[in-house]
């Protein structure tokens, strides 16, 4: 069965013939020497892993190497006929490091018992040639505080706390999931890639980037974090990996389960959300919760969603019933593992998680939604060199849509019932799985083929079908009825990979390897918001435009209809009444996702010669579209959106037919395949035999977010709403129901764009200064070049007299960081280890502005005349969609003049211009039309926004940091008081987080500290207070048979430390840094004459001191 | 101040043990492998941005005291400080601050700033020369001090003017002062000096140290006033201390 297995799994490989490479480590080495007590080498001694079959035989000189070894602890053997055995125990072996381990055996006539020694790592790692730091699975079982693989890496120097991203301070705070909004400037994309057993987890290809990482703790093997140079079989990243190796199954059942019951409590700063003075009604100066009066209590839904009392809608429910405490919820986690043999050659691991945490504030759920995580692994030894392995991690999770268009007011929906949210649940899941196989071909050659899937999809459920205004209770406070807005979203993204890696170590100290990768993405996304308020209403989506426009009737062929019904006296879709909506505009985007190819090569070669270990390797990437680019018709009517997309495509297009006619006819383009070369380099040298050195360079490239290159965004325009039956037919096309074309803002992605790239150079040395303690220190250089940055452009439209806006994006965006990267920590040993942190950040960035350019349009008459005008329409009666009209002579006429006015302002205001050949001898010194087609009849005025790079100075260089401390004993340990060991089984985990504030501007009207005592008139930039958190965990163990339970306690933000809300870069909060205030906390003016009192419930958003019990045990 | 050191030299005196050297007689081990109680009395120096806000101030505390072996010593200590008064009171700010030509250099006479620092830590001594015990007479030697621990504090101000108030003509309006707030956390920190030790008997002991305290731990800026923000919170410790080994 086995074999069967083995074999569908490799011709599953084979089979599906799509390639891709991106080795990732998942193993070490251990290398030495056997040697007799004399110090001559013993050719043909045997070397094993104790309790398998891996081993390796010492060559002439009594050299022996093992590949392809396991990260761990491990136990090792040498022998040889007519010596002792001698067994080195404590092996540690470390993912992508060479474990050295000698062997001196002694000469005997008899056959002596077997010599047994401890075997120790060096106290400085001396093939670290860049910096890196890994925890094992030793340190994760003595610190369960640490819950998870982004909490461990975020506690690496240079990591931020939140592990989404490498040496970059609090400056860059664009990045990571959910944080792309409409009015993200910088699209950046991760920069810190996750790998679990070698498959990438965390990527570009939608809105925002996906960072699921998923692994749960106990299957964790180790964790290496590199913050510096990766080598070259890394790719698509800005400069930091992070990866996880899950565990095996061994030879023996293991298990090991955890329950932890979360002590309810209040988990905000500022007042309880059922306090009455948030509820004080200023004006009669009565609170509005008035709990004692009998009417107020038995008030009843009287009004509906009609807004009209007394009619069939009103549910007659109560309105105000006794609410929810959330602050007394309690909460509960549990996750387990069992792991074992199946068989002679099988081995398995999985493990499991789920929790139910309570809500920080009132919520629609109190709890936490069903989420759950699931990681595996089942390891098959085909053969003695042929090992395949299954595995895969699994995540699900619900949450209810707070977005900002649906959230719940603080305080006024407290009467709600639980469950109930005007935007609805949405569902996520991701999931990897992926089949690895090794082939050993000689003790010193092998390959790797690692097939893996990985797919993330975000869908909404129980949506409310339309917008309705909020129904108020009578007082006109609380709400009686569920808001309800439309929040949809439907993403989905699939990757395939095929990787191939190659290793041999050629001779003794060079270890070559090479490999290839080919990664296929699929992407949808579609995402519709509103308020129910006109002119609110946003859509975003990211589908394969132009294959869905060659079948946008479906496969029906028929144009799809919703019906309209009318609610709360206004008219809207109503999707329940829709029958067959296969045209892509309406469900079949999903039929269309954007395909994409990745391709990857890279060789590198790892050299160690007399101490020094040089690694050295490059890496070529490619991209390709898949596929031609054509911007949506409802993008291409804009005519500043057709100019600039000529523009970055550097192409001049033709004609243009009236929308929606015939949307082939709209030209596509091809996107800008990219090919990059990236070096890496690493050279480390020990300085003394405690003490190294080394240097890394390296150059990385990370694709844009692909919302940047393929997404659209577009909202519609003030007034507006959301759906209209344009041509009154009692139905909706997806054209009307999208809100028409009356944008007042849009977005578009760019295929022109380019990746961005990151060089980094660092120094860095190890010391072990003293027994068990070690120091590590880093100084980097950091640039990133080409991000993508948001432009905008404004055409002055000479019909409606109104400013059309619309963003692009084009790689402009560039920072740099200097930084040093401290590091003290002490082994696990006489009980205890620690480690501390720190790491500064001297950053200069463009962040806002600096290259960003603005760019203002003006049409003039001849433009106008040649038909190029696309802003009147007419209603089709059959579709309800606008048809292009040109525009009459009269109107040319009328129109041109006041276009030619506006051109004419422009030039008497000496504004440095794009001409338009009209105008050209006004301006003879002018670019005449625009440099990138063959426009002549608009004029352009470009100028930038001036950036601001700071920090002004270097007090204000932002710092993070952190410690981690661990006092262990050992079963049987410490006095015996009254007739138990108190101190025996013991461990206590301390874990400090330090944060930097984020950026914001100010202004300091005075001379100040900052302003070195001087009046300034520049803009400052300013951190929000420092952010600590302490976490402890205390647990007790017990023997009880072949079980081990403990109990624990567990605390995390244990001193109930604050951490202010993250502001924005480009606000200001002048009153922060000039008073000493905190956000949203009212001056004393304010105070005086509003008798406004503070809240601090909007000042600091994390969670307040957390308790927890609990048992784990193992078996 | 000089109150301040006429206290501390009291507490000292009292606190030492009156018949300590007479309990020496006949005692072999000195102190190793005893355990005791100790008395401090520092003064303690606010140092970098910490000196911008506060002055000198004496503090006192407590710690258990286990000597290990002849040159390692394990404590576990309490002290508590409290700077008070601040520098506060004397800063100035520029009013209106949106009119420099009518600014105004004021200050806020009933402003008040103090900072209480409660300090558990577990401190090692390294001495640098081996304890033989206290029979022999008076013996002692320097010793490396090194700790660390959790440092409660809490920075109160109160009193201050509010600068940002707009000029309405009647001159600036005394009363409409900031809210009062403090900075209170409790901050991981470290010490790290220098002492001497000086064993009176194979009981009493006293020691003289000197200790740099660095608490990870922030005090808000206000900048109008002339206050940058301090982090980290430095402050140097010279003190004496009495140590008695009750078993």
């Amino acid at each position: 069965m086995i074999r069967k297995l083995a074999f569908l799994s490799v011709l599953l490989v084979c089979v599906l013939g799509v390639q891709d490479w991106a080795q990732a480590a998942t193993t070490g080495k251990i290398a030495g020497r056997v040697m007799d007590i004399k110090g001559d080498p013993l050719p043909g001694a045997n070397v094993v892993i104790t309790g398998t079959n891996r081993g390796a035989t010492a060559d002439a000189e009594g050299y022996y190497i093992i590949l392809l070894v396991l990260p761990g602890t491990h136990s090792m053997e040498a022998s040889l006929v007519g010596y002792q055995k001698v067994v080195q125990q404590d092996v540690k072996v470390v993912v992508g490091y060479t474990s050295t381990v000698d062997f001196s055996l002694t000469e005997t006539a008899l056959e002596a018992a077997e010599l047994i020694v401890t075997a120790e790592r060096p106290p400085v790692e001396p093939d670290k040639t860049a910096s890196k730091y890994y925890v094992t699975a030793d340190e994760i079982d003595l610190q369960p505080v640490v819950k998870d693989a982004r909490a461990w890496a975020g506690l690496q120097p240079g990591v931020q706390k939140d592990g989404r991203s490498v040496r970059q301070g609090n400056f860059q705070m664009d990045e990571g999931e959910r944080r792309a909004g409409w009015y993200t400037t910088t699209p950046k994309p991760i920069s810190l890639t996750y790998t679990v057993d070698g498959v990438r987890m965390v990527n570009n290809d939608r809105r925002a980037a996906n960072m699921f990482t998923g692994v749960n703790r106990a299957s964790i093997q180790e964790i290496s974090v590199v913050t510096g140079v990766p080598e070259a079989e890394y790719g698509n990243m800005d400069a930091g990996i992070i990866n996880i190796v899950t565990r095996e199954g061994s030879r023996d059942y293991h298990g090991f389960f955890e329950y932890r019951y979360t002590v309810p409590g209040k988990r905000h700063y500022g007042f309880n959300a059922y306090d009455p003075i948030i509820h004080l009604n200023q004006g009669t100066g009565r609170s509005r919760i008035r709990l004692d009066d009998p009417a107020w209590l038995q008030e009843k839904e009287d009004i509906g969603a009609d807004g009209l009392p007394g009619t069939a809608d009103d549910s007659g429910r109560l309105v105000h019933i006794q609410p929810d405490d959330y602050t007394d919820i309690s909460g509960h986690r549990v996750e387990g593992s069992i792991s074992g043999p199946i068989g002679d050659k099988t081995s398995f691991h999985v493990s499991a998680q789920t929790d139910r945490q309570p809500v920080q504030r009132p919520d629609p759920a109190l709890r936490s939604l069903p989420n759950y995580q699931v990681t595996g692994k089942l390891t098959f030894g085909v053969r003695p060199n042929i090992n395949l392995k299954l595995g895969g991690v699994y995540g699900t999770n619900q949450n209810f849509r707070n977005t900002r268009e649906s959230a719940l007011s603080a305080g006024r929906d407290l009467y709600l019932p639980a469950g109930i949210d005007g935007a609805g649940k949405e569902i996520e899941w991701n999931s990897m799985l992926y089949a690895y196989l090794t082939h050993s071909l000689s003790s010193r050659t092998l390959y790797e083929l690692r097939i893996s899937r990985s797919d993330s999809e975000q869908d909404t459920s129980g949506m409310p079908i339309e917008t309705f205004n909020v129904v108020r209770d009578h007082d006109k406070w609380f709400t009686a009825t569920p808001r309800e807005v439309r929040d949809y979203r439907l993403n989905r993204q699939t990757r395939h990979n095929l990787k191939f890696d190659f290793s041999s170590q050629v001779t003794k100290g060079n270890f070559f390897k090479a490999g290839a990768e080919a990664t296929w993405f699929r992407t949808y996304q579609w995402e519709s918001q509103s308020r129910g308020t006109s002119g609110s209403y946003r859509v975003w989506t990211m589908y394969d435009y132009y294959e869905s426009a060659q079948n946008r009737l479906g496969a029906d062929g028929q144009m799809d209809y919703v019906p309209a019904t009318t609610v709360n006296g206004v008219k809207l879709p109503d999707l329940r009444g829709a029958g067959n909506l296969d045209d892509p505009a309406w469900n079949a985007f999903r039929d269309y996702p954007r395909g994409a190819f990745q391709l990857g090569a890279y060789a590198q070669d790892k050299m160690e010669f007399e101490g020094m270990v040089v690694n050295v390797g490059v890496r070529l990437d490619a991209y390709d579209h898949g596929g031609q680019t054509r911007p949506e018709p409802v993008w291409s009517v804009l005519p500043q959106n057709r100019w600039f997309a000529d523009a970055d495509a550097s192409l001049a297009r033709q004609g243009q037919t009236p929308y929606p006619n015939n949307p082939q006819s709209f030209p596509t383009y091809d996107g800008l395949n990219m090919f990059k070369l990236s070096p890496r380099f690493g050279v480390s040298h020990p300085i003394t035999a405690r003490s190294a050195i080394h240097f890394s360079y390296g150059r990385f490239f990370v694709l844009p977010i692909f919302y940047a290159m393929y997404g659209q965004t577009w909202q519609a325009a003030s007034g507006r709403s959301i759906a209209e039956d344009l041509n009154a037919d009692n139905r909706y096309s997806s054209y009307e129901y999208y809100g028409g074309l009356e944008m007042g803002s849009t977005k578009r992605g760019s295929t022109n764009s380019r990746p961005g790239s990151t060089v980094n150079y660092e120094v860095g040395v190890d010391w072990n200064f003293v027994s068990d303690y070690t120091a590590n220190a880093t100084m980097f250089y950091r640039r990133t070049e080409d991000y993508l940055q948001q432009n905008n452009t404004f055409l002055h439209d000479p019909v409606e007299k109104q400013i059309k806006r619309a963003h692009w994006y084009q790689n402009a965006y560039s920072g740099e960081t200097r930084g040093l990267e401290l590091a003290v920590s002490k082994r696990f040993t006489n009980f205890f280890s620690f480690r501390a942190t720190w790491s500064w950040y001297w950053e200069q960035n463009n962040f806002y502005g600096g290259r960003e350019w603005v760019g203002r349009w003006f049409v003039d008459s001849d433009f106008l005349a040649k038909d190029a005008y696309r802003f009147k329409f007419a209603i089709d009666q059959t579709t309800g969609e606008r048809v292009w009209q040109p525009l009459s002579s009269a109107e040319v006429n009328a129109i041109g003049m006041f276009a030619d006015q506006l051109v004419q302002q422009e030039i008497d205001a000496n504004r440095e211009l794009w001409i338009t050949e009209k105008f050209a001898n006004q301006v003879p010194d002018a670019q005449v039309g625009f440099p990138w087609t063959d426009e002549r009849n608009i004029a352009a005025r470009i100028h930038t926004i001036g950036g601001v790079r700071g920090p002004a100075n270097m007090r204000d260089a932002t710092g993070d940091g952190s410690i981690t401390f661990l006092f262990a004993t050992p079963e049987g340990y410490g006095p015996e008081v009254g007739g138990s060991k108190v101190l025996s089984d013991l461990n206590v985990n301390l874990v400090l987080r330090i944060e930097p504030g984020t950026f914001f501007r100010y202004s300091q009207p005075t001379p100040s500290p900052s302003t070195a005592n001087k009046l300034i008139r520049n803009q400052l930039l300013f951190t929000n207070p420092t952010a600590f958190r302490t976490d402890l965990g205390i647990q007790k163990g017990f023997r009880i048979g072949k079980l081990r339970p403990t109990v624990f306690f567990e605390a995390t933000n244990l001193f109930n430390a604050k951490k202010p809300r993250p502001i924005r870069r480009w606000n200001f909060f002048h009153d922060i840094p000039k008073y000493g205030l905190a956000e949203n906390q009212p001056t004393p003016v304010v105070v005086r004459d509003n008798n406004q009192i503070w809240d601090q419930w909007n000042s600091y958003t994390n969670r307040t001191r957390e308790i927890y019990f609990g048992v784990r045990t193992s078996m | 101040m000089k109150r301040g050191i006429i206290s501390v030299v009291c507490l000292m005196f009292f606190a030492l043990p009156g018949n300590s050297y007479g309990d020496a007689h006949g005692q072999d081990t000195g102190v190793v492998g005893k355990v005791g109680l100790g008395l401090s009395g520092n003064f303690n120096f606010p140092v970098f941005g910490m000196s911008d806000r506060f002055r000198a101030q004496e503090a006192f505390g407590l710690y258990f005291t286990y000597a290990r072996d002849a040159r390692n010593t394990l404590e576990v200590e309490f002290h508590r400080t409290r700077f008070d008064p601040g520098k506060i009171q004397e800063a100035t700010f520029y009013w209106p601050e949106d009119k420099p030509e009518e600014w105004q250099k004021i200050t806020s006479p009933l402003a008040r700033n103090y900072m209480t620092v409660n300090a558990f830590t577990i401190n090692g001594l390294y001495h640098l020369k081996e304890r033989t015990g206290g029979s022999d007479g008076v013996t002692g030697g320097p010793f490396i001090a090194y700790g660390g621990g959790f440092y409660h504090y809490k920075n109160s101000v109160s009193g201050l003017i509010f600068a940002g108030q707009p000029n309405l003509g009647g001159g600036i309006d005394t009363t409409l002062e900031l809210a009062p707030f403090d900075d209170t956390d409790v901050a991981w920190g470290l010490n790290f000096g220098l002492g001497i030790e000086v064993l009176a008997s194979d009981r009493a002991a006293v020691d003289a140290r000197a200790r740099w305290n660095l608490l990870i731990g922030e005090l808000r800026q206000m900048e109008s006033y002339g206050v940058a923000r301090t982090f980290p919170l430095h402050y140097f410790e010279i003190g004496l201390s009495v140590k008695y080994y009750v078993m």
